[in-house]
């Protein structure tokens, strides 16, 4: 049985419906990353599990436990907050140690425990500051450290890293990762990062709009989008997309884009009943690379002469931008390609790892 | 060139900074006078006022008016001086600035973070209470103290001053716990701190500046009143004010104008003392760090 369990939530703030009918369950010990962008709701399912937030209706349950009438306090939870909102007025070992006092555990027993935690977190050597004598780095361990203090069933991270610089965000990204590893307590994080989503999560939960899009491993939700939103939302470019026509002559599939025609190899059962139709054909830049470092393993590449618009080194990696049909595709080829604009050269495409949208439904034709 | 021009910006400045402070100057003497005026004349013998200059600094130095003021001269009936009217006052408006900014605290905080619905409108009549004048009060709060039973002490005077100082003291927190972020109450609601716990351990703790403000304002108000002290208290609890009133506008005898400035300063000293002592505990900055920064 699912360690948390999320059923049938709807929301409503008066005539506004925040969440409508949210489904998520997870494992002891997962780690699930609710995605996607701003006011799509996954605050407010924090919030809610939390006990932030009461809920119109639905169900969420923690170790098999309802706890959808219960206080915050009670439903064995701990959060860390997206401003870290550490108590202004206490130094660090009263801000962790704040949880167990207001629990009623004897003052030796806490000293021991925000011991175990500063040490943990290497937060010894702060805990006689205030808040305000911290840098953001600091700020964002002590609000974990009042987090882990006590122990609780499940972690909720509302945004954590989102106020730190791009450098530490990727250091403390790997820190969270690796306490999950030690810890192995289940954790629910927002964030509006597809990264953070990706490295961290062993599931992923998409919403938009109030509505659960998908949820996956990062795998599926990456590799096998349900949808337009969740294929154009996660990864980063973002996979190219274009409308597009699917035919069929001969027994061979193809897809036809704007004047170029590339064929499918093994269309599906679903696939096949579109042809003849518009669809929509999505490929990620990774994807659609140079010939020499098209995926050995893929079994059908096609390769397509195209003109370079733009190019935009990264330096591990070269994106270029060409043209299919009317639409702009971006594609990744190694940074040691010499790759003008206005140069015409051969891409190679991954058929293995295209994907096909249905335009009028926005979902995945597998 | 551009040296001279240089010469001429710093000596064009050097001017501008005479005149500024040759303002300055000038309206501190200007608000100080009076207090000069006061300060010399009350340590005069009465006989230097009528013959001199009131702006002379005393020829004989005496402490005779103060000592006057404080305990001997004639305040309704008996020759008591001002000092068992001060301790009235004291005992009026310590529990009065106490009880009303602490309720004011409570309101501030119910109102941002534990609104209910119609929480604007009833802050909004709060807001309200503020703008009404004190005569429209007198005749509906003399039916209510004569109905609770506390007309003429100083627990009616208390109820009276708290009452009417809630409209302050309530805009004032509430404007002030308005900016204090929301999350640190949701993690302490999280740490499993309650309704009051949170209040003391939390709001009350970073609360400083907003409680000074309020405990000066209140101070200053409730000590300088003068209305509700001559319309609600008996003799017995008559505050400063009104007993000041009684000794300079007294209709016997010589007028003794030392003793009078005596009793003026006597009378505005808490205030002054209450300015001096908290303005230095007016920190700011004690919410720094608290949130993201």
């Amino acid at each position: 049985m699912a360690f948390l369990e999320i059923r049938d939530l709807h929301k409503s703030f008066g005539e506004v419906d925040v969440l409508k009918g949210i489904d998520i369950a997870i494992e002891e010990g997962g780690f699930l990353v609710l995605v996607g962008p701003s006011g799509c709701g996954k605050s407010t399912l924090l919030n809610s599990i939390a006990g932030l937030e009461t809920v119109t209706s639905g169900e969420i349950r923690i170790a098999g436990r309802a706890v959808n009438d219960l206080h915050p306090s009670q439903r064995d939870i701990a959060m860390v907050f997206q401003s870290y909102a550490l108590y202004p007025n206490m130094n660090v070992a009263e801000n962790i140690a704040f949880g167990l006092e207001m629990r009623g555990v004897a003052k030796a027993e806490r000293e021991a425990a925000v011991a175990r935690v500063a040490e943990m977190l290497q937060i010894g050597p702060l805990l006689k500051r205030r808040p305000g004598q911290l840098s953001g780095g600091q700020r964002q361990r002590v609000a974990m450290g009042r987090a882990l203090v006590r122990d609780p069933q499940v972690f909720l991270f509302d945004e954590p890293l989102s106020n730190l610089d791009a450098k530490l965000r990727v250091d403390m990204r790997t820190e969270i990762k690796k306490l999950h590893q030690t810890l192995a307590t289940t954790i629910v994080y927002v964030t509006h990062d597809q990264i953070e989503a990706m490295t961290l999560a062993t599931q992923i939960a998409v919403l938009k709009d109030g509505i659960l899009q998908q949820v996956g491993t990062p795998d599926q939700v990456y590799s096998n989008p349900a949808n337009i939103f969740v294929a154009d939302f996660m990864g980063s470019p973002t996979m190219n997309l274009m409308p597009a026509s699917l035919q069929q002559a001969n027994g061979t599939t193809s897809v036809q884009i704007g004047a170029v025609s590339l064929p499918v190899s093994e269309p599906s059962e679903a696939l096949r009943s579109h042809a003849g139709r518009d669809i929509v054909f999505g490929v990620r830049p990774e994807d659609v690379t140079d010939l020499s470092s098209a995926d050995r393993s893929a079994r059908f590449v096609e390769t397509l002469e195209c003109g370079i618009d733009v190019v935009e080194p990264t330096g591990a990696d070269k994106f270029v931008v060409t043209r299919l049909g009317e639409k702009e595709v971006t594609a990744r080829v190694r940074s040691s390609e010499r790759i003008a604009p206005g140069d015409r050269v051969p891409l190679a495409f991954n058929m293995d790892k295209v994907h096909f949208f249905d335009p009028r439904t926005e979902m995945r034709i597998n | 060139m551009s040296g001279g021009g240089n010469d001429v910006a710093l000596r064009s400045g050097a001017v501008a900074r005479a005149v500024i402070y040759a303002v300055l100057i000038v309206f501190a003497v200007y608000y100080l006078l009076p207090l000069f005026v006061m300060l010399v004349n009350s340590v005069k013998p009465l006989e230097e006022i009528r013959s001199g200059n009131m702006l002379a600094l005393p020829e004989v130095f005496t402490f005779a008016p103060w000592v006057q003021a404080w305990s001997k001269a004639q305040i309704g009936v008996e020759p008591t001086g001002l000092s068992p009217y001060f301790v009235n006052s004291l005992v009026m408006v310590i529990p009065a600035v106490a009880l009303s900014t602490f309720l004011g605290a409570l309101n501030g905080y119910v109102l941002t973070k534990w609104q209910f619905r119609g929480h604007r409108i009833v802050f909004g009549l709060m807001l309200f209470s503020c703008f009404i004048p004190f005569q429209i009060v007198l005749i509906p709060m003399a039916r209510i103290l004569g109905m609770l039973g506390i007309a003429g002490t100083t627990w009616g005077l208390v109820l009276v001053h708290v009452v009417y100082g809630l409209g302050f003291t309530t805009l004032f927190f509430r404007n002030y716990y308005d900016a204090f972020p929301s999350e640190l109450i949701r993690a302490a609601t999280i740490d499993g701190a309650g309704f009051f716990r949170i209040f003391r351990r939390i709001l009350l703790p970073s609360s400083g500046p907003i409680i000074v403000v309020t405990v000066i304002w209140q101070f200053t108000n409730v000590w300088n009143d003068f209305l509700f002290g001559a319309s609600f208290a008996d003799f017995d609890s008559q505050p400063m004010t009104v007993a000041l009133n009684n000794l300079v506008s007294s209709s016997t005898g010589v007028k003794e104008y030392n003793v009078h400035f005596a009793g003026a300063i006597l009378a505005a000293l808490p205030t002054l003392v209450v300015y001096v002592v908290s303005g230095r505990y007016f920190v700011r900055g004690l919410m720094a760090g608290a949130v993201k920064g």
